[in-house]
């Protein structure tokens, strides 16, 4: 049967892009996501013997946007709480470690460094997540630097519900961390909260203004 | 003041300030077998995330205390492991999780004389996997309450994770059940009955000529 030998290889890659494919949900390829905001991260560590294994993929919309767009079934406004005021932050979690030795995951966290949470924001997860998911046992801003959420665990195989928070900035990229069973850890990036505009205006005013003031001091100088 | 002066004011005030930030954990004498206690650092990576600080440990041997416990008592003799966070970046704490190769139980938070904090919004036993405490964020110079479980075994040395600020970080080393048990007060009498037990056989068999 040197024939079926030969074709160990093509079924090997077959069965890697049906795993692949069945690893990744929706957010990852939703369209309507912003551009640049869409994807998915990987995480990786080993500890104790064991290996963690993960990969979160995430999604960022515009405000309004995630109460329209199919590829998320019907979230409706589970999935907004805003009602369309802010930006969707949503992401998926999959425990890709190996059935042998592999970590179950216990946390997953978004740094945030926007200062004080703003009163709308609100943070959850969307039990309507297509084909089903590990609901959090918490989801929740850890002061003003990180939205957690806990699991109970999130075994091997398994995946989370789309994980969500919502505010009123557009994104950028902060680190993520990803916490696992037998002491495994893994930090890499994920979309976050740029810092608010108003933040940044005032620090370029104070700039300019610390600026003048040196000119002003040279200029009134011993002459 | 000379620049040798500033200098040594300097290592002065880090050294009084040392055991001013440990908690009465790390310096509990009356922990299992007198050694059993200590702190270890942790700082998140990457370490531009702020994450870092410490968490003290003792473990107690069965049927003693911290000063001052008020938490759960369990009816076996078990070892009492304790932990406590102290959070000194800018990030805010977490979760804290510590790694367990043997078996452990009643998982919680506690009191004691000069042990107090943010008490956990969840704490979860993996069993043979680890032990975790989610808090609501402990901000920079604060610290969680006394995190604890329960174990038959001795202490060996493994490690603890934290998280936050989307870092991780590691705390190394840091006490866990070891493999090794107590024996139960009932296994010790069985065995005691064995014993009497082989003993009368041995005296009433009859002696071979």
């Amino acid at each position: 049967m040197p024939c079926n030998i030969a074709r160990l290889p093509a079924v090997a890659l077959v069965c890697f892009l049906l795993v692949g494919r069945a690893a990744a949900g929706p957010l990852s390829t939703d369209i309507n996501a912003l551009p640049g905001f869409h994807g998915t991260q990987f995480f990786s560590s080993s500890a104790n013997g064991f290996t963690l294994t993960a990969s979160v993929d995430y999604a960022v919309y515009a405000p309004g946007v995630v109460e329209t767009t199919g590829a998320l079934g019907s979230p409706g406004f589970a999935m907004d709480p805003s009602h369309g005021a802010e930006y969707v932050y949503a992401y998926e979690v999959f425990n890709t470690s190996p059935a042998v030795g592999g970590a179950v995951i216990t946390a997953t966290t978004v740094g945030l460094d926007i200062g004080p949470i703003p009163a709308g924001a609100s943070i959850s997860h969307d039990p309507g997540t297509p084909e089903g998911g590990v609901a959090p046992i918490l989801s929740h801003f850890a002061g003003t630097s990180s939205a957690a959420w806990s699991f109970g665990p999130l075994a091997v195989g398994a995946h989370s519900d789309i994980l969500f928070f919502t505010m009123p900035f557009p994104p950028t990229t902060q680190p993520g961390g990803v916490q696992g069973g037998h002491g495994t850890i893994d930090s890499e990036g994920l979309p976050s909260p740029a810092p608010e505009p108003g933040t940044a205006a005032l620090a370029a005013i104070a700039a300019m203004c610390l600026l003048a003031a040196t000119r002003l001091r040279r200029q009134s100088g011993p002459k | 003041m000379n620049k040798l002066g500033t200098r040594l004011l300097f290592v002065c005030l880090v050294l009084c300030a040392a055991p001013a930030m440990a908690g009465p954990l790390s310096t509990d004498t009356t922990s299992y077998q007198t050694v059993w206690h200590g702190s270890t650092t942790y700082v998140g990576s990457p370490a531009s995330g702020g994450l870092a600080g410490h968490i003290d440990w003792a473990v107690y041997a069965p049927g003693v205390f911290p000063a001052g416990y008020a938490g759960y008592v369990p009816s076996p003799p078990e070892y009492l492991y304790a932990y406590q966070g102290f959070e000194t970046g800018p990030a805010a704490l977490t979760s804290v999780s510590v790694v367990l190769d043997n078996f452990a139980d009643h998982i919680g938070d506690f009191t004691a004389t000069g042990i107090s904090g943010q008490a956990s919004i969840s704490s979860l036993l993996l069993p043979f996997d680890s032990s975790n405490w989610s808090f609501n964020g402990v901000p920079q110079s604060g610290s969680t309450e006394g995190l604890v479980f329960f174990s038959p075994n001795t202490p060996e040395m493994t490690e603890a994770t934290t998280i936050d600020h989307g870092t991780v970080g590691l705390a190394l080393p840091v006490p866990s059940p070891s493999s090794t048990n107590i024996p139960e007060p009932s296994t010790l009498v069985l065995a005691m009955c064995g014993l009497v037990g082989f003993a009368i056989l041995r005296l009433r068999r009859p002696r071979l000529r």
